[in-house]
């Protein structure tokens, strides 16, 4: 277990980590998790709607048994204008109270639709949101309801638009900022997601970073991308770009609160990466949160599995 | 309610790059079924001319096609040049995305079979691929049973198909021919591998 004040670095499990978690735990100090990956959602409304699924929790298990662990939602849709699932907060509380996730994250994002007959549609991808009061006045109501179930704050992720909604009332940062100050929700601050926005609508990571409260992020992603079709995309395909570590070096002294640094990939991406190639991308994430300390050793797997650097 | 329609909206047009080409063209009239105000018509014009919707709409497709991809690899494969063809007609008569893979997978099942494609198979032959695949995943995906719960595993299967399998999940591209009799076979997931036998075979190795 990590301390509760030092930054750890970490990495998102998916089930192509199981040799990892395994043979190299000891080079994290903390695993993310999915939550969505361990139940199947029948969806709102069904007589039983969240099922375990036991091989997949065995393997949460024996993660939690050996480490820390943090949530990270993909489901909740909080930002959905058509829908408030708050069965889906109760049933984060449950998993909460049974493995102590050390911080429950989620995204800032609308990626369902409720339909006339009462069910949900997947949108396919996270909808852009328009940065408006109307936004943030439902979003304000909605994250006091689900921190009050859940007894905690939650961090909400900054997004990735490809066609961003013109004639906003605020950017993104000065959003965020607001959501915090009237709801107390921390920030999970994703540069990779502030490089894909950089790559494809031109916009400053440094600006946003600048105009967002830091003092509110408590987590920073980092991954990698690939390009299709001559846009940048936000899809995990394994090592971060440099300019994801140079991001991290320059904004992690300025988070007074930031307590984890997560890795996050694809399953479908590990073939080219191994685990030699996530040890890699740990360690490089420690190197640029302690750059004076450019020889720090990283902690060594228990396994005879080595460092790729 | 406006910025709920705004973002029904919003995903029709991600969903359709037809109508993204509508709304870019003629707002007025694509988007005339919803209630929205001005800066909400205006804003889904200027996103439908933005060429990063065509990234958008790309995105809705990958995300629908993983899950089907998933469970019926060898069926999207036989569909060979004609799968984006399919899937257009499929997404359009069926625009409720799900990320449950295998609700996904028996809804496009089972749709196909009702719009059989334009390929050099018979029905039944489809049938078989399909109800093969899906009992594949089915076992393959299943939780793994205490020894003393045996019978009852859920990582065993037992199908019955008309044609050969090896005809079913091979590259030749003549149509597989229907068997005399109907062969039953058991699926084993209980394995690291999945292990298919024929129901006699089966019975006699125990």
């Amino acid at each position: 277990m990590f301390k509760r004040h030092s930054i750890g670095v970490g990495v998102l499990f998916n089930p192509s980590l199981a040799h990892f978690v395994e043979h190299c735990s000891d080079a994290v100090d903390f695993y993310s998790v999915i939550p969505e990956r361990f139940w199947n959602d029948h969806g709102r409304g069904a007589s039983q709607r969240f099922v375990p699924l036991p091989n997949e929790i065995d393997l949460l298990d024996r993660i939690a048994a050996k480490k820390t662990v943090v949530a990270h939602g993909v489901g909740l849709s909080i930002a959905s204008a058509s829908l408030f699932d708050l069965d889906y907060v109760h049933q984060l509380k449950d998993w909460q109270a049974r493995y102590g996730f050390a911080w429950i994250s989620e995204h800032l994002a609308a990626v369902r639709i409720a339909q006339a007959a009462g069910s949900d549609h997947h949108a396919g991808l996270a909808l852009p949101l328009p940065w408006d009061e109307e936004l943030l006045d439902l979003l304000c109501t909605r994250i006091q309801q689900a921190q009050d179930v859940l007894g905690q704050p939650m961090l909400f992720e900054n997004g990735v638009e490809y066609t961003p909604v013109p004639f906003s009332e605020m950017s993104e940062p000065a959003f965020l900022n607001a959501l915090v100050a009237r709801t107390g929700c921390g920030v999970l601050l994703d540069l990779h997601n502030l490089h894909v926005n950089a790559k494809n609508l031109g916009r400053s990571p440094v600006d946003f970073i600048d105009a967002l409260n830091l003092d509110a992020v408590q987590e920073i992603h980092i991954a990698g991308g690939s390009t299709m079709h001559g846009i940048y995309l936000d899809s995990h395909s394994g090592p971060c770009p440099p300019e994801v570590f140079e991001l991290l070096a320059l904004v992690a002294p300025r988070c007074p609160r930031l307590r984890g640094v997560t890795f996050e990939f694809l399953e479908s991406y590990f073939p080219l990466m191994g685990d030699h190639g996530v040890l890699a991308q740990i360690a490089l994430a420690r190197q640029a949160l302690h750059p004076s300390a450019s020889n720090l050793p990283c902690p060594l797997p228990s396994s005879s599995a080595r460092l790729a650097i | 309610m406006s910025l709920a329609e705004f973002q029904r909206a919003l995903g029709d047009l991600i969903a359709s790059p037809l109508h993204s080409a509508e709304v870019a063209a003629q707002p007025q009239r694509a988007l005339h079924d919803y209630a929205l105000t001005q800066r909400e018509r205006r804003r889904l014009w200027v996103m439908a001319r933005n060429s990063g919707m065509r990234m958008n709409c790309t995105l809705y497709r990958i995300n629908r096609i993983i899950p089907i991809h998933s469970v019926l690899p060898r069926t999207c494969r036989r569909l060979g040049e004609i799968l984006g063809g399919v899937l257009d007609a499929y997404f359009a008569d069926e625009p409720e995305s799900t990320l449950q893979y295998l609700l996904e997978a028996h809804r496009f099942a089972h749709w196909l079979l009702a719009h059989p494609p334009a390929i050099h198979w018979p029905v039944d032959a489809l049938r078989d691929l399909l109800t093969f695949e899906l009992a594949c995943h089915h076992v393959m995906s299943a939780p793994r049973q205490p020894p003393e719960q045996s019978e009852d595993d859920p990582r065993l299967c037992l199908v019955t198909l008309h044609h050969d399998i090896g005809s079913l999940l091979g590259d030749q591209a003549s149509a597989p021919t229907p068997l005399p009799d109907p062969v039953t076979l058991l699926l084993d997931a209980r394995g690291d591998t999945l292990s298919v036998m024929p129901v006699d075979a089966a019975l006699a190795s125990q």
